[in-house]
């Protein structure tokens, strides 16, 4: 039976590589965002904030329900974008994961087969030794 | 008469050696055990074939709870990170109400329990997203696992399945031989029901014969004697 350790282990060690890469593609989108939405609220803010101001209750306790809707909305921006990276990013290990258990499978159908040819063969010997020995008795 | 075929002739008998065809009956039964032996040491090597999947079946169970508990640890990671997003503004909410001169405690209060409100509702709607975002994941592998325990269980069926037959063809094939080893052995025993006596050995010329009046001749100087006297 041909040897197919060499061949198995890069198929596996490709997989390995890809899984470790979508942590690390994780985790700069997260960051990326993070600074992005950090100065798109600020913005948002300061211009919520300017036209409270011009419109004059920007001391006036009523102004509040106006900045908390643009909060609100904040919070629903990042929350919503969060929980996509985090979706996207199940979704890539999901795929990577059956990629190493279709591996797993052949990898057993390899194992299989080897083994059992091996076993054949032992056979063979100890049946074709037992008979010349009989044959020479 | 005495029963001249003791234990031991009986046993000669039988082997065929008190005729001189001893090896072939040995050199039989010793091709008959060295063939039974190798029957068997062929049956225990074609028998260490190991389980099929047995060396990946605990990596891919090992895959199946990692990628579980990445789930769970990804959910907790996003309500972390929400719970400190929404802590950050409604301290700054309460900082902006001081910078704007609204120092009543409570309009704070007020203000802040209104965030809550829709940090709540941004919370759920996170939670459905990454929650569809699981079900799909999940089930991608999951598809994959229940495939390959289905190609583990065919396989483990199919080795199975083979080693039965193979020990059916051991046993009729060791039965075969037994059967025909006996007939090899059975076909060179003499009969026992005609045991041999020390006269059947003897030449004829040897043989005595009676003589007129029943006397054997003798030896000069010794008296003749009856056939039917002489005694064993």
């Amino acid at each position: 039976m041909a040897n197919y350790s060499s061949a198995m282990d890069s198929a596996l060690s490709l997989i390995n590589k890809q899984y470790s890469n979508v942590s690390g593609y994780y985790d700069e989108a997260t960051t990326a965002f993070e600074t992005q939405f950090s100065d798109y609220s600020g913005n948002t803010m300061k211009d919520a904030i300017n036209a409270i101001a011009g419109s004059g209750i920007y001391e006036s306790p009523v102004s509040e329900m106006g900045l908390n809707r643009k909060r609100a909305s904040l919070a629903e921006t990042y929350a919503t974008g969060k929980s996509q990276l985090a979706g996207e990013k199940l979704s890539a290990l999901g795929s990577i994961d059956s990629q190493r258990i279709g591996y797993y499978q052949n990898l057993a159908t390899l194992q299989n087969a080897n083994a059992m040819n091996k076993a054949a063969s032992n056979a063979a010997m100890w049946g074709t030794a037992a008979t010349v020995a009989a044959v020479l008795v | 008469m005495a029963d001249n075929l003791t234990a031991n002739n009986q046993l000669k008998n039988i082997l065929g050696m008190d005729r001189g065809t001893a090896p072939a009956n040995v050199t039989t039964g010793l091709g008959l055990i060295l063939w039974g032996t190798g029957l068997f040491l062929s049956n225990e090597a074609s028998a260490k074939v190991p389980r099929y999947g047995e060396d990946t079946l605990p990596d891919v169970e090992a895959m199946g709870k990692a990628f579980d508990a990445e789930m769970e640890a990804t959910g907790a990671k996003l309500d972390s990170d929400i719970g400190t997003y929404g802590t950050n503004v409604q301290g700054g909410i309460a900082r902006d109400l001081v910078n704007r001169g609204l120092s009543d405690p409570g309009v704070s209060k007020a203000s802040q329990a209104q965030y809550g409100q829709s940090l709540s509702g941004a919370y759920a709607l996170a939670h459905k997203t990454l929650a569809l975002a699981k079900s799909k994941a999940s089930s991608v592998v999951e598809n994959a696992r229940i495939n390959y325990l289905e190609s583990v269980s065919k396989g483990q069926m199919d080795n199975l399945v083979k080693e039965q037959a193979r020990k059916a063809g051991l046993w009729s094939a060791l039965g075969g031989g037994a059967v025909a080893g006996i007939k090899e052995m059975t076909s060179k025993i003499k009969p026992i029901d005609a045991p041999a006596t020390p006269l059947d050995a003897l030449p004829d010329e040897l043989t005595p014969k009676p003589v007129e009046g029943g006397y054997i001749p003798t030896m000069p100087g010794f008296p003749a004697k009856r056939w039917q006297d002489i005694k064993e």
